[in-house]
């Protein structure tokens, strides 16, 4: 997602004057995110699902729950893994193939603020201890890009699972077999928000669009769970933060994402 | 040149913010913070979290890996002054 035409350097300085009077490029207030719109279960199929749009980048979030073989070492807990890839037509710079090293890091990023805040109880999705347990595989699929992909994925894979219902197994002759009408939903302990910031000469704003994504100097990321604890963080990009940055940053996720669970509860509790 | 670059890592281990997380305080470890800083700069150029930390200990942790990395930097630094610049050395 990074070129460095010269468009992109017209643009940079253009979002750097109007930051200079303390405007961004699409009127929003430095620490304002774009508008948020969450619909959950968009694909009925899936055992969990959600279509998230922040500003003009789209996700939709798929959840496949089914049984699995634990890790060798953590044979108590069931297993999370989030994935993201882009689709082709989701930004003209996007081809078919394998993903490049950004994609990769957008998985892991959403993947490791999912998991580090604990929000899926996985000690409750264990069908027979060290043998079988339940997997929960939730899959992002870009479809609009316009910057700031990490917090869309992020949003759609929690909502996807917060709408999530898990089947039952039990074993049966040595196999997980299905109990039928034994639905119920994703054990959930905390709902984690990501918050993704970008540093743009001396300015830290919410929330990046994809103009703003281009022109950046260095980004950071943010998780913070439902009790305002910081339980994720990723910088990327070449640029540096100070340690007031760095503090700032971690006071603005606390801060924008309070609002942005409240969100998602309500999207939750919207689509049951 | 303008920096060198240090890396050192914070975490919490025991409701502990602590310095240079070992593999065993890792393992039982509640939080572990990588950073990279550049000293003279003072610019953070490499910063990841895995863990649950309030904003009081997210301050704090930062605070201590920024301390370990200027231990680490001045180690740099004599290693090559010594290299360089000591007895017998051209």
């Amino acid at each position: 997602m990074t070129s460095t035409s010269v468009i992109d350097e017209l643009k940079k300085s253009q979002i750097l004057e109007l930051l200079e009077q303390g405007k961004r490029v699409d009127g929003r207030a430095l620490d304002e995110p774009r508008k948020l719109i969450i619909e959950i279960n968009a694909i009925p199929k899936a055992n969990g699902s959600a279509r998230v749009r922040l500003g003009d980048s789209e996700v939709v979030c798929g959840v496949k729950i089914q049984p699995d073989r634990p890790f060798p070492d953590m044979g108590d807990k069931g297993i999370f893994i989030c994935t993201a890839e882009l689709l082709p037509l989701s930004h003209p710079s996007v081809e078919t193939g394998p993903p490049g090293p950004d994609v990769i890091e957008l998985a892991r990023v959403v993947d490791r603020g999912i998991r580090e805040s604990h929000m899926i109880d996985l000690s409750q999705l264990v069908i027979e201890k060290n043998k079988s347990v339940v997997g929960v595989f939730a899959d992002n699929v870009v479809v609009d890009y316009d910057g700031n992909l990490f917090d869309t994925c992020a949003y759609a894979a929690t909502a996807a699972i917060l709408s999530s219902k898990t089947p039952k197994w039990e074993i049966k002759d040595d196999v997980p077999t299905l109990v039928e009408g034994g639905e119920s939903p994703v054990p959930i302990t905390t709902i984690p928000v990501s918050v993704t910031m970008g540093k743009i000469g001396n300015y830290i704003i919410v929330d990046p669009n994809g103009d703003e994504w281009d022109s950046m100097d260095a980004r950071i990321t943010i998780t913070t769970d439902s009790n305002g604890n910081i339980c994720a963080l990723q910088k990327g990009g070449n640029g540096g933060f100070t340690f007031d940055e760095v503090i700032k940053c971690g006071e603005l996720s606390v801060k924008v994402g309070s609002k942005i669970r409240e969100k998602l509860k309500q999207a939750k509790e919207g689509g049951q | 040149m303008r920096d060198m670059v240090a890396a050192c890592a914070a975490g919490k281990a025991a409701d502990t913010i602590i310095l240079d997380v070992n593999n065993e305080e890792d393992q039982a470890g509640q939080a572990d913070m990588p950073i990279g800083y550049m000293p003279s700069l003072e610019k953070i150029t490499l910063l990841q979290l895995d863990g649950v930390l309030t904003p009081a200990e997210y301050k704090k942790c930062v605070e201590t890996g920024i301390h370990g990395c200027k231990i680490v930097y001045e180690l740099q630094r004599k290693a090559l002054t010594e290299k360089y610049f000591g007895n017998g050395e051209k």
